[in-house]
């Protein structure tokens, strides 16, 4: 086994001594990260001032002009452009308007409509306004929300005070009201929830995406390079130069993954808080969950690396492996895509899927539920279907049929 | 010693093969039934021409390739069952085998001095020798990949002497080289020679032969045709050169291969 230590530190070398590779691995997937999630949140906030800071258009037939202050003391903090018009106008060429985006808003109120409001007696018809907007439009979608807001908000509460005296009247009983401490929950596992879904998921994908260009150029690569033949030539064991190269493969792979996911961790909240004005994405785990998932990315990470050199070493070239690779990818999206729509609890036998398993077994840490069983049945499925594939891969080391493509 | 017996090696031919050999045949014969003795401390030639059969010979030695039938000995290990001891014993040298690219000739020369078991002081002593010898000193921090052709091959017999070898086995060691490096090489095969080392190798060039080798095999169509010192294949042949031998036994043989 001698022989394990120069394989692991030349593949290391090849590595942290490239500023190429390092770019690729550690920097680049900050810059895009970082640059996504930037570009997405500087979009959203830019789109949102952009609605905030222009004037509506509104169209407005037959406004009783006891409305006239109500609008007005909204207007002054939200910029519209009111437009009365009388019973003549021309409604087609608003409603074009409407439909290319000149116009925002085309309200029609019924004749007499202040009348029939002071007039109401119980069982009259209700007067009804008429609305035209186009919700394609954001503008015209905010104005729409806006004119809503006026009606609906003081206007309506002045004319019920007026109707019954005291509004409360409305009210059968309150819910709540005087009880701030009605939600009960575990915060962390709340807070765990957005996390337990996203991650997983990102950690699976990521894990696999570190290790597949890396590890089909470490044997796929080095054989079609001529350079595995020499060190084939060494009495170094085979299974020695096998598992030097697994090894720094399962490091690089960790290493990578755990950059992309500091990131994103950083990164994405930053994004998606700018979108819904939340950033509630923290949590906290304690020292015995953090050692779970570490163990769990560091043997999916060594499965993952089992599986791309078994590829490697039976293609031949980086081409061919590539194109096997590729598949495998897929099925790990999917695997991991498929926990973050699943609820509840999993079934035991769920637990020995490869790849699917570590993804529900994350998932599960980030919410405080995995079981010891549960997390020592999935490490070990994953433990020994990566050792089962060392041995085919050394055993291939072994061939001169796929070492020489002969 | 390096002794063959009955040594043949069958490749499979993939579809790909057979269309590029234009053949339909679903096997090719490269090595057929050869048998040879090496001597300790000779230099020992094999020639042939190309698809003759010497690399897979050599690669069967250098246990990169397992006989399809009769079996190979380096100092008296198997080159099948005891394949990490008769690694240990040779250096083998061949065209499609390289170092990476990326790295120097000094990581390069370290690392397979590492694999070999040797430690730092004996690698870098050895690392001192071989390079001053071969010229390598001034360009060891410079990437495998910026090298000349030449320079890359000095690196790669540098690299497959690390362990200092008692049987050294090259492939082709001058082919591609300028005339002053491979003159550079040659001298250093007799110096090893003169060391004591065994040396086997193929080669092209007659006139490397017939200066440098001891005995002298010839290879045609995979099988032996022909094993002796140089005045043994003259005289056999008739000839003044070693050339005009080759020809001689080439022409004879391969029509009696084709019948």
């Amino acid at each position: 086994m001698s022989g394990i230590k120069p394989v692991f530190m030349k593949e290391m070398h090849k590595v942290f001594k490239e500023p190429k590779m390092i770019f690729s691995l550690f920097i680049l997937p900050v810059i895009i990260s970082v640059g996504m999630y930037g570009l997405i949140g500087f979009m959203a906030k830019n789109m949102m001032d952009d609605i905030e800071a222009h004037s509506s258009v509104v169209y407005i037939q037959d406004m009783p002009g006891a409305l006239a202050p109500y609008f007005e003391d909204y207007n002054a903090v939200n910029q519209v452009d009111y437009v009365s018009l009388g019973v003549d106008a021309d409604e087609d060429s608003i409603k074009t308007g409407i439909r290319d985006g000149s116009v925002d808003l085309y309200v029609v109120f019924p004749q007499n409509f202040m009348e029939d409001i002071k007039s109401y007696e119980a069982g009259s018809p209700i007067p009804d306004i008429a609305t035209f907007y186009n919700p394609s439009e954001d503008y015209s979608k905010k104005a729409k929300e806006d004119f809503e807001a006026v009606m609906n908000g003081a206007f309506k509460q002045d004319i019920l005070e007026e109707r019954l005296g005291d509004i409360q009247i409305l009210n059968v009983f309150t819910l709540d009201a005087n009880n701030p401490a009605s939600v009960i929950v575990d915060t962390n596992k709340a807070s765990g929830k957005m996390l337990a879904m996203l991650l997983p998921y990102l950690i699976t994908m990521l894990l696999f995406a570190g290790t597949m260009s890396l590890g089909s150029d470490a044997i796929a690569g080095e054989k079609e390079r001529g350079t595995m033949a020499s060190m084939l030539l060494t009495p170094v064991n085979r299974i020695s130069i096998a598992l030097g190269k697994m090894l720094a493969l399962t490091v690089f792979a960790m290493l990578s993954a755990a950059v992309y996911i500091v990131v994103l961790l950083v990164t994405m909240p930053l994004g998606i808080g700018m979108l819904s004005g939340e950033g509630g994405m923290s949590f906290a785990l304690n020292v015995g969950q953090i050692v779970m998932v570490a163990v769990i990315m560091l043997i999916l990470a060594f499965f993952y690396v089992s599986v791309v050199s078994v590829i490697s070493v039976f293609a031949k070239d980086v081409k061919e492996a590539g194109s096997y690779i590729s598949p495998v990818y897929i099925v790990v999206i999917i695997a991991g895509m498929m926990t973050m729509f699943s609820s509840g609890g999993h079934e035991t036998f769920e637990y020995f899927i490869p790849v699917y398993n570590s993804a529900v077994a994350l998932g599960e840490i980030f919410t405080g539920e995995l079981t010891v069983p549960h997390f020592l049945m999935t490490i070990g499925t994953m433990l020994v279907l990566g050792l089962v594939l060392s041995k085919v891969i050394a055993s291939a080391f072994n061939s001169e049929k796929i070492m020489f493509n002969s | 010693m390096i002794e063959i017996n009955h040594l043949s090696k069958v490749f499979k031919l993939s579809k790909k093969q057979q269309k590029e050999l234009k053949t339909k045949e679903t096997t090719k014969t490269a090595v057929d039934d050869l048998s040879l003795m090496i001597h300790d401390g000779e230099i020992f030639g094999l020639l042939g021409t190309n698809g003759a059969g010497k690399t897979t010979t050599l690669r069967c030695m250098a246990t990169l390739l397992k006989p399809t039938s009769g079996n190979v000995t380096v100092n008296g290990f198997d080159t099948v069952k005891d394949s990490e001891n008769v690694r240990r014993s040779i250096g083998f040298l061949t065209n499609e085998i390289k170092l990476d690219p990326q790295f120097t000739p000094d990581y390069m020369f370290s690392f397979f001095g590492k694999l070999h078991g040797m430690t730092q002081e004996a690698i870098e002593a050895r690392k001192e020798e071989l390079f001053e010898y071969f010229g390598i000193t001034e360009f060891k921090f410079k990437k495998i990949q910026e090298l000349s052709t030449g320079m890359k091959q000095k690196v790669s017999i540098a690299v497959s002497l690390v362990h200092n070898p008692e049987i050294v086995i090259f492939d082709e060691p001058t082919t591609g080289l300028d005339i002053i490096t491979a003159r550079a090489v040659i001298d250093y095969l007799k110096k090893l020679k003169a060391e004591g080392r065994t040396v086997v190798m193929s080669t092209h060039i007659m006139s490397e032969a017939q200066k440098l080798c001891d005995r002298i095999a010839i290879i045609v169509s995979g099988q032996l045709v022909a094993c002796g010192t140089l005045s043994e294949l003259l005289s056999e042949t008739n000839t003044d050169d070693l050339e005009d031998a080759f020809f001689e036994y080439y022409r004879k043989n391969s029509r009696e291969v084709e019948a």
